[in-house]
């Protein structure tokens, strides 16, 4: 694909720019906003939770328990209100059955009238009651939400870089939105409905008895089935639809695949052979999505008819006790007892359904509180606090794994005075980045010590030593924001000015004049509308401005065109200019230039030295610099 | 018109059992308000002397000469009657099931197919991101509007339109006061969520920023410790939070305003139902089975009317979807209108003027280039970063196509030629190589799926791979890509190679792909070559003379136009750009022997 970038690499910034916006614009204009209108709408029937259950229910609950603690009264009066509605609910068919026995029947019109009066202001009331207590409850579950993403993302910044390392990025992300999410779904929809839902079920039973016991127990003989059949329907579809959700990541895998490799497709003649592979996917998720809805489509007749039946039961056999005249039933008793068997009936068939979005609210809170409860890398911090290094360094007998007993460095020893410039060069995952890693303490050495200034590094206060060490990436990381923005991270106090004054040394003030916005310019995605080359001059401004004494540069391994590799390099060694710096080292130049070279092989630092030391041992160095980096020279000059 | 073409363009094929689900579900929508009349029927005709409202052909199922009989047969006739609606209802479902996963298989596999057959030049522009909500996303929106919304709204309209026939029936005046304010529910329900769209997307925007916040400081973790700034992230984080939160806040209430409004005039219209129909039952205008039977189906008008409301107003989401489909599906595909022939290549090449300049750019890749190279010559290429290399081939091939000039294989113009044959004859060994997510085997072999093992082995032989292969637990059945082994870059290279290799081309074009190789793998390669494919036409691309150096011919491409052109003595001979850099590259050698030779 490179050689498609390349045409790309002198085209004006204005074009690239509008470019990208107006695949933002485009992206945002069309962007699918149904997820949202789910879960106002209460969520989608089909939407499945395919992750674990909670470990710890009891205590997950708790925990929520005690952010909602924050709004006792919130609570009091959802649970009031909810309380109120469902016992008024329970009670309306009740008043309505009397209406008919004792006014209609008879004719009785002032007292009809003034049933219907009580009838509808409880009903008006019962309506109110219910919109306060939902709303009250979605305020206290966004609020409860907000609350715990807020939680969750301070911790985040106080955990140490192992944690990110161990867990990989999308996982982390999923945990402060899909599972947030999932919180707020169950708090906001499941409270309010569990409690009217339990009260519906035990004032309707309860009623049932009061109006006519034996009707309520025709009513009751479907319990049984009505709970078996939903549980059981319930499993098979969850089943059908977490199937089809997997092969429809299948057929995601073969669209990312051949689009992303669309070239290699068009030159291979693949478009048969990868439409045909495609078919075959797209008819297995066909089968499987036929096969969910199916599932789930027998569920609401079946509910409907065993609600008819139960409808028709109560009718009969009120109507043959009414005829045989067993006990005392009413046309009122009987339509009141339709009413609430439907009301009986209902909860019991949501009931999986509520079950389930309990559950995934649970296994998400639990995931986000495990997060939460993560020990921050400053409790275990120094106290010393440093306003400005000297500069000079060393390693004592440094060995350290990232896991336990396997060690990634052994035994490494080195010193840097003040100023110097220490190049680190050895193949891929020798251990370069490691020894930068224990340096500004994202990693603490297992064994031996590391001082600066001749104090042990982990003495410091960790983020006092990483103010005062610089770090350029490879990886730029630029931010979302303007230009202007990424450059004044690297220290928020700096004014204006002082921005624009370190953009200019650093070479980057020319070509950031040049774009549209100059230093309001936009960045999207990590400054994919900026060349590579020009993110890496922003990110030298940014560290320069923070003003280091000490220094860690990623060599950039990627090729830039050799204008700005010529700015590139010489704003790094400005950079570098009075300060110790250490560069895991890619180019030879900057090999050459250093006071110290260290050679690591296998977490083993074999040689160190000068360039013409190195040289002479004919060692591993003199091999790795014939070999690697002849060919980087032919590249250097410039064909 | 336009809309609904584009809405039942994709049901082709469907569009019968489309038709039977939807005469289905009118059938029972009428049934479904044929049941209050049960009720009706036993309150005012089994216990009363009224004229039963049923239906004849079911009233006829009910005749008893006593009230026991008679409650038993209408018992068992509604059980019949609702079993044969569950019936019904499922196998609406199942044709229901049925099509919508048909519509949406036909839609993946259109728009795969389409997706595969655009052009480069379109790919190149697009975002691999996008295109795959495209075929997942938008197929999906689509999905639930022909198999839930689409359907939702015939149901409703039928719902409320055979709920009102029935209470007409039963009583015209009792009607009206029944529905009287109902449209005022729909239109209000329609206008809401007309209205509060723009809502929905301004809390999606706010979430969506407060996620790019997130993803970039959890992405950055070790730039925002380098600068310890985590304090500063907390701050932008809480920032966008609270956006978030307040405007999510604001919808809530809108759609709080919604809900209770809409609650408030359903409200009233059952108030306005109970207060006439206790009036009309008591001066006798209608039965007191007439009244149970209104108040059920006044449930049946306002509800639905409400929903009706909201689906129309979200019709517009499909509306989105269908257009951005539309948009891939209206772009021509490369292989539409291309040339049949499919003549036997030789290898004779020829450039004719050539020109060539990308879309969106100002200034021509390729400008007047002209060469030709004959059968079985070698050529070489060289030239900086962008100086149109790589354009060059992609033009031989058809993956862009010129906008000036000619290119002839045989004395024949390409244009003429079929862009699939084209290709297939002509191979190209890519810098940064693709390997699919299959065997080492399945990989050598992509282009011939019948290659015998032996061959690939030979192959990959040639290609120096096959040591490397032995070394692997899996050899040859070795998972690589994605989602298999990583294969260092210069086994990559060295698979792309022997892939080229299984069959004979008379073209072969080697994309700057020799120079992951090291200088004896390359020779190695290259005397393979020329042993077994003396025939073939070579183009080589490369920065590193000594691969050019043994080529018939080498041209030095800058900035979009052939500098020189010429035999490697010659170029020398020439004191221009090719020996500039032969100085360069020599001298560079030079230097390393030096060293060596220091050293010691």
């Amino acid at each position: 694909m490179t050689n498609n970038k390349d045409p790309y690499q002198d085209i004006d910034h204005t074009k690239t720019i509008l470019n990208k916006q107006q695949v933002k614009e485009r992206l945002e204009k069309t962007k699918d906003y149904s997820k949202i209108l789910n879960t106002r709408a209460g969520g989608g029937r089909h939407r499945v939770y395919l992750g674990n259950k909670a470990t710890d229910k009891i205590g997950t609950i708790k925990r929520i328990w005690n952010y909602l603690g924050n709004y006792r009264y919130g609570l009091i009066t959802v649970v009031f209100f909810i309380f109120l509605t469902s016992l008024l609910a329970v009670y309306l068919p009740r008043l309505f059955g009397i209406t008919i026995d004792r006014y209609l029947k008879v004719k009785d019109i002032s007292g009809a009238y003034r049933m219907a009066g009580i009838i509808i202001t409880i009903a008006l009331f019962n309506s109110i009651a219910r919109f306060i207590g939902r709303y009250t409850m979605t305020i206290i579950a966004q609020k409860t939400v907000a609350k715990i993403r807020q939680d969750a993302f301070d911790k985040l910044q106080i955990l140490p870089v192992k944690y990110y390392d161990q867990n990989q990025s999308g996982d982390i992300i999923s945990k402060l939105t899909n599972d947030v999410d999932l919180i707020s779904n169950s708090l906001s929809s499941v409270t309010t409905e569990l409690i009217s839902s339990i009260i519906l079920l035990i004032g309707s039973l309860i009623m049932m008895f009061i109006v006519n016991y034996i009707l309520a127990l025709v009513v009751l003989i479907f319990v049984p089935i009505m709970i078996l059949f939903t549980i059981k329907i319930g499993k098979i579809t969850k089943k059908g639809f977490v199937k089809q959700q997997k092969h429809l990541g299948n057929l995601n895998g073969i669209v990312e695949e051949s689009i992303s490799g669309i070239e290699v497709l068009k030159l291979y003649n693949q478009e048969e052979e990868t439409l045909n592979e495609f078919q075959d996917k797209n008819v297995e998720l066909r089968n499987a999505g036929f096969k969910a809805q199916v599932f789930a489509g027998i569920v609401m007749p079946v509910i409907g008819f065993i609600n008819n039946l139960i409808y028709v039961l109560i009718i009969i056999t009120g109507g043959l006790l009414f005829v045989f005249s067993i006990g005392t039933v009413t046309v009122g008793d009987i339509s009141a007892m339709t009413q609430y068997a439907r009301q009986f009936v209902q909860p019991i068939s949501n009931l999986s359904q509520m079950f389930n979005t309990i559950q995934q609210g649970l296994a998400g809170a639990e995931r986000v509180f495990n997060l939460i409860d993560e020990t921050s890398e400053y409790e275990q911090d120094g106290t010393q606090f440093s306003n400005a290094f000297k500069g000079s360094v060393t390693f004592e007998n440094i060995t350290f794994g990232y896991e336990k007993d396997q060690a990634v460095l052994h035994d490494i020893t080195f010193d840097a005075a003040p100023g110097e410039i220490i190049a680190i060069v050895g193949p891929t995952g020798s251990g370069k980045t490691t020894i930068i890693n224990l340096l500004n303490r994202f990693y603490d050495p297992d064994e031996g010590e590391i001082t600066i200034d001749n104090i042990s590094s982990i003495n410091y206060k960790k983020d006092n030593l990483r103010a005062k060490i610089g770090v350029v990436l490879q990886d730029t990381n630029l931010f979302s924001g303007t230009i202007f923005d990424n450059i004044h991270y690297g220290d928020q106090t700096a004014t204006k000015e002082e921005v624009i004054k370190t953009s200019k040394i650093a070479n980057a003030h020319d070509f950031i004049m040049k774009l549209p916005h100059q230093y309001e310019t936009e960045i999207y995605e990590g400054g994919e509308n900026l060349s590579h080359g020009e993110r890496q001059l922003i990110s030298i401004a940014r560290t320069l401005l923070s003003n280091p004494d000490i220094l860690i540069l990623d060599e950039a391994t990627s090729s830039v065109d050799t204008r700005t590799e010529f700015h590139i390099q010489e704003s790094m060694r400005l950079l570098m200019k009075g300060r110790t710096s250490f560069v895991i080292a890619h180019r030879l130049q900057t090999i050459r230039d250093a006071d110290k070279i260290l050679v690591i092989h296998d977490g083993k630092l074999i040689e160190q030295g000068s360039h013409q030391e190195l040289l002479k041992l004919e060692g591993f160095y003199h091999d790795l610099y014939t070999t690697q980096f002849k060919e980087e020279k032919i590249r250097e000059s410039g064909y | 018109m336009k809309r609904l073409k584009q809405f039942t363009k994709w049901m082709k094929g469907n569009l019968l059992i489309f038709n039977i689900a939807i005469v289905l579900l009118i059938g029972l929508q009428y049934f479904r308000t044929l049941t209050p009349l049960f009720v009706t029927h036993i309150v005012d005709s089994v216990f009363g002397n009224e004229e039963s409202v049923l239906p004849g052909f079911i009233e006829n199922l009910v005749q008893a000469n006593t009230i026991q009989k008679q409650l038993l047969l209408v018992a068992v006739v509604f059980v019949l009657f609702t079993l044969f609606r569950v019936l019904i209802m499922f196998g609406r479902r199942l044709i229901n099931a049925v099509f919508t996963e048909n519509i949406a298989y036909n839609m993946r596999n259109t728009l795969y197919d389409k997706l595969q057959n655009l052009s480069f030049t379109y790919h190149s522009h697009a975002e691999t991101g996008d295109l795959i909500q495209r075929c997942t996303t938008d197929v999906e929106t689509y999905r639930v509007f022909i198999g839930e919304q689409l359907i939702e709204v015939f149901r409703l309209l039928f719902l409320i339109g055979f709920a009102i026939f029935q209470m007409n029936k039963l009583s015209p005046t009792m009607t009206l006061y029944a529905i009287i304010i109902t449209p005022i529910i729909f239109l209000t329900s329609l206008i809401y969520f007309m209205l509060v769209k723009k809502h929905f997307k301004i809390v999606e925007e706010a979430e969506g920023s407060m996620t790019t916040t997130l993803q970039e400081s959890v992405t950055g973790i070790r730039v925002v410790k380098a600068f310890a700034s985590e304090q500063h992230e907390i701050d932008k984080f809480d920032k966008k939070s609270m956006d978030y939160y307040e405007k999510d806040y604001t919808l809530l209430k809108l759609m709080a305003i919604y809900w209770g409004s809409t609650d408030f005039v359903i409200f009233i219209q059952y108030a306005f139902t109970l207060s006439f129909g206790i009036y009309f039952t008591t001066e006798g205008v209608i039965t007191l089975g007439t009244f149970i039977a209104f108040l059920t189906y006044i449930g049946m008008v306002v509800w639905p009317l409400r929903r009706l409301g909201r689906i129309v107003g979200d019709f517009g989401k499909t509306t989105v979807a269908l257009d951005r489909l539309d948009e891939i599906m209206d772009k021509v595909s490369e292989h539409d209108n291309d040339a049949q022939n499919t003549p036997k290549i030789e290898g004779d090449i020829q450039f004719k003027n050539v020109s060539f300049t990308f879309e969106d750019a100002s200034t021509p890749l390729l400008n007047d280039v002209s060469f030709s190279v004959k059968k079985g010559e070698t050529l070489a290429i060289v030239g900086k970063t962008g100086s149109g290399k790589s354009t060059l081939t992609n033009l031989l091939i058809r993956l862009l196509e010129i906008d000036d000039g000619e290119i002839l294989i045989d004395g024949k113009n390409i244009q003429d030629i079929n862009k699939k044959h084209l290709r297939k004859h002509i191979g190209i060994i890519m810098q940064e190589p693709f390997l699919y997510s299959r065997t080492l085997q399945e990989n050598i072999g992509i282009m011939n799926e019948n290659a015998p093992t032996d061959k690939i082995h030979q192959a990959a032989s040639i290609a120096a791979l096959h040591d490397d292969v032995q070394e692997l637990e899996r050899g040859y059945n070795t998972i690589v890509g994605e989602r298999g082994v990583t294969l260092s870059g210069g086994q990559k290279q060295r698979v792309a190679i022997a892939r080229m290799l299984i069959d004979s081309k008379p073209v072969l074009i080697f994309d700057d792909s020799l120079s992951a190789v090291d200088t004896e793998t390359d020779i190695q390669i290259r005397n393979a070559l020329d042993e077994y494919w003396q025939d073939t036409t070579v183009f080589i691309i490369t920065h590193r003379i000594t691969t050019a150096m043994e080529a018939d011919k080498i041209i030095v491409l800058e900035e979009g136009k052939v500098k020189e052109m010429g035999t490697h003595k010659q170029l020398l001979k020439n004191k221009g750009l090719y020996s500039e850099l032969w100085d360069i590259q020599t001298n560079i050698e030079y230097d390393y022997e030096k060293i060596k030779e220091g050293v010691r």
